[in-house]
């Protein structure tokens, strides 16, 4: 009898590993939208919040570990005063690690992060061109999240209103 | 050991059984139906567009399509062109639009990702482009009824 419920039992959970392997793995997958937070390590009062894009193209499917995005960030200064700031984003994602490098879609200024995948979360530091220092932390968020309000960039003013077209 | 359905031979037959049920079970979400015309709106901050897309279907989840909407920046309203494609995968939709009909534009993409929420009756997500993120929603466009 015990050895049936034993077979039984390995039966089930046999029964939704098949459905977990079929299911959308998102751990370890950067695809998707992304919340982010920045700290600066030399300064801590330099934050930023934001959020950050990865969908895999129509047109270059993905293979190489390589994954084009966008990111924009809220930034608060040394000073208190605010500057939103645009970015475009490559990521490279071998394993669990994740490197990510972000250019300035304005003014060309790149810095880069290297973290890793866990609990959920991307989590790393960064450097810019100006050997400044900082920890990020990426957070996913549902795509349908918040549509018609700029709630992950904490206002409603485009950093990029001259420009969209 | 065992008899019947948990004899050792069988035993192989039927864990392969469930867990194939067990995929498919994961794998089953409806598709979207794209087809037809839909109101399209994007929002970039306070940057906002509207108008009209289309879809029609290419096969095995595709669509082709076009975009007709117009963008309203700070300096005055633009109107764009896109073509664009389409693929399903389940309540998720990815959509790439290529900006057409613009010489200095000509060529640019927006991927987009949306998942469908109102019974299919709206598409909401996100997308980028060059510039930065966006949000989008898609509103299925009923034409009034022919009397």
């Amino acid at each position: 009898m015990k050895f049936y419920i034993v077979r039984a039992a390995l039966l089930v959970i046999l029964l939704f590993a098949g459905g977990a392997c079929a299911g959308e793995n998102t751990h370890g997958s950067i695809l998707g939208a992304w919340r982010v937070e920045v700290q600066g390590m030399e300064n801590p009062g330099v934050t930023g919040v934001g959020r950050a894009l990865f969908f895999e193209p129509l047109d270059a499917p993905v293979s190489d570990g390589k994954y084009t995005g966008a990111l924009e960030l809220r930034q608060t200064l040394l000073r208190g005063n605010e500057v939103y700031r645009s970015y475009r984003a490559v990521a490279t994602v071998t394993g669990e690690a994740v490197e990510i490098i972000m250019t300035n879609i304005r003014n060309g200024f790149i810095w880069k992060m290297k973290g890793k995948f866990k609990d959920g979360q991307i989590r790393g530091n960064s450097r810019d061109q100006l050997y400044r220092h900082g920890w990020v932390t990426f957070t996913r968020i549902p795509l349908e999240e918040g549509g018609g309000n700029t709630s992950a960039v904490g206002g409603s003013t485009s950093p990029a209103t001259t420009a969209v077209e | 050991m065992g008899n019947g359905l948990f004899r050792n031979g069988n035993i192989g037959v039927v864990l392969l059984v469930l867990v194939l049920i067990g995929m498919a079970h994961a794998t089953s979400e409806t598709a979207v139906d794209l087809s037809g015309v839909w109101r399209v709106e994007t929002q970039y901050g306070a940057v906002l567009s509207d108008g009209v897309a289309t879809f029609e279907p290419t096969g095995a989840g595709r669509y082709t399509g076009e975009v007709q909407d117009t963008i309203h920046m700070r300096t005055g309203p633009i109107a764009r062109r896109f073509s664009t494609v389409a693929v399903v995968d389940g309540a998720t939709v990815r959509i790439e639009w290529t900006r057409v009909g613009s010489k200095r534009s000509d060529g640019t993409k927006k991927t987009i990702q949306v998942k469908e929420v109102d019974g299919g009756e709206k598409l909401q997500g996100m997308g980028y482009d060059q510039y930065g993120t966006f949000y989008i929603t898609y509103v299925r466009e009923h034409k009034a009824d022919a009397k």
